[in-house]
């Protein structure tokens, strides 16, 4: 496609704050949709639990939103966990039935080649009972993931006790 | 009328590229036309001007980090929009910026025009209410030109026109 010529300069200019505050919204609607999902709870029923309209719990659920401390306070409270990140972007989340653990991930490329197609975490990607790593390999098995470093690599495979491979290295203790 | 999508270099992320549309006999094209009456008002009213900005740190993170996933923007009945979010205004009839978008892909958006939202609906906000429903006939349009027999393709964050054919708006 033909590359415009009009002036977009204003688009150059840096506003560092502002630009954290938008990153830092947006990963707030990512992990308010993932404790969404991961509470089973539907929107309609957060809405009543939070005491607010559907319509609302929608805008908080899509885009930038200027949350108040005491929304996500209140929030964290009716899906039953915490709404900020303990580090790097990934936790374990021990869903209902604990029969699953869930890796939330910030970055996408790191998802698994299996599960790349698929929603990031989505209630249908709970149900496959899934764990997503973050993914260096080339190819995959239902098996064997990768992890982005070896520490978290024997981490992992001790958590698991699953066959865990690293930049084609299997990981053994 | 014919028209062209056009690529926006300085709007070319590593997740996201950025379009946008310039229709025959128009001077500018529709997002260019959004930023430089924004850009305008903003320099008797503040609070647009800072709206403008936030706008342009969503298409920054979701060009660079975020992808262009339909929860980053603003769904405005049957097209999506980014937009300023602040509810306190709302009392006072101050919506904020909105500017409507086109997701083609996760990697690949067309940004189109906009305006200060002063209404609850789009379609009953006089400053926008136009450009609403040229974005929902935009995407009608850009469905067609991406379906099976279009003229249109996509290869990652490419918009592709292998037969160079000529795009009519109507």
């Amino acid at each position: 496609m033909k590359e415009t010529k009009e002036d977009f300069s204003f688009f150059e200019e840096e506003d560092k704050g502002l630009d954290n505050f938008v990153d830092k919204s947006m990963e707030i609607v990512d992990r308010i949709n993932v404790l969404l999902v991961a509470s089973e709870l539907s929107k309609k029923e957060l809405a009543k639990k939070m005491n607010k309209s559907q319509s609302e719990i929608s805008k908080w659920l899509n885009g930038v939103h200027n949350f108040t401390i005491k929304t996500l306070s209140k929030l964290e409270v009716a899906l039953g966990d915490s709404i900020f990140l303990p580090c790097e972007g990934e936790e374990f989340l021990k869903v209902k039935n604990k029969s699953l653990n869930v890796i939330v991930l910030n970055n996408v490329e790191f998802l698994s080649p299996i599960s790349k197609e698929m929603p990031l975490i989505s209630q249908e990607t709970i149900r496959h009972n899934f764990v997503v790593f973050p993914l260096k390999l080339e190819e995959s098995t239902d098996t064997s993931e990768g992890i982005v470093n070896e520490e978290k690599a024997l981490y992992y495979h001790k958590l698991h006790k699953q066959q865990v491979t690293f930049n084609n290295i299997v990981i053994n203790e | 009328m014919e028209f062209e999508i056009i690529e926006i270099p300085i709007l070319n992320y590593s997740k996201v590229k950025f379009y946008t549309i310039k229709k025959e006999g128009f001077e500018k094209s529709e997002f260019k036309d959004f930023v430089d009456r924004m850009t305008l008002l903003g320099k008797t009213d503040k609070r647009v001007l800072e709206d403008l900005k936030v706008i342009r740190s969503q298409i920054k993170a979701i060009g660079r980090k975020f992808g262009a996933e339909a929860r980053r923007f603003k769904p405005e009945a049957s097209v999506f929009a980014l937009a300023t979010h602040y509810p306190q205004r709302e009392v006072n009839g101050i919506f904020g910026l909105r500017v409507f978008c086109l997701i083609i892909s996760p990697q690949i958006v067309v940004l189109l025009n906009g305006g200060d939202k002063k209404a609850l609906k789009a379609q009953n906000c006089s400053n926008i209410s136009m450009k609403f429903h040229e974005a929902v006939y935009a995407q009608k349009v850009l469905n067609d030109l991406f379906s099976v027999n279009g003229s249109l393709d996509i290869s990652g964050k490419e918009i592709e026109n292998p037969n160079n054919d000529t795009l009519y708006w109507n």
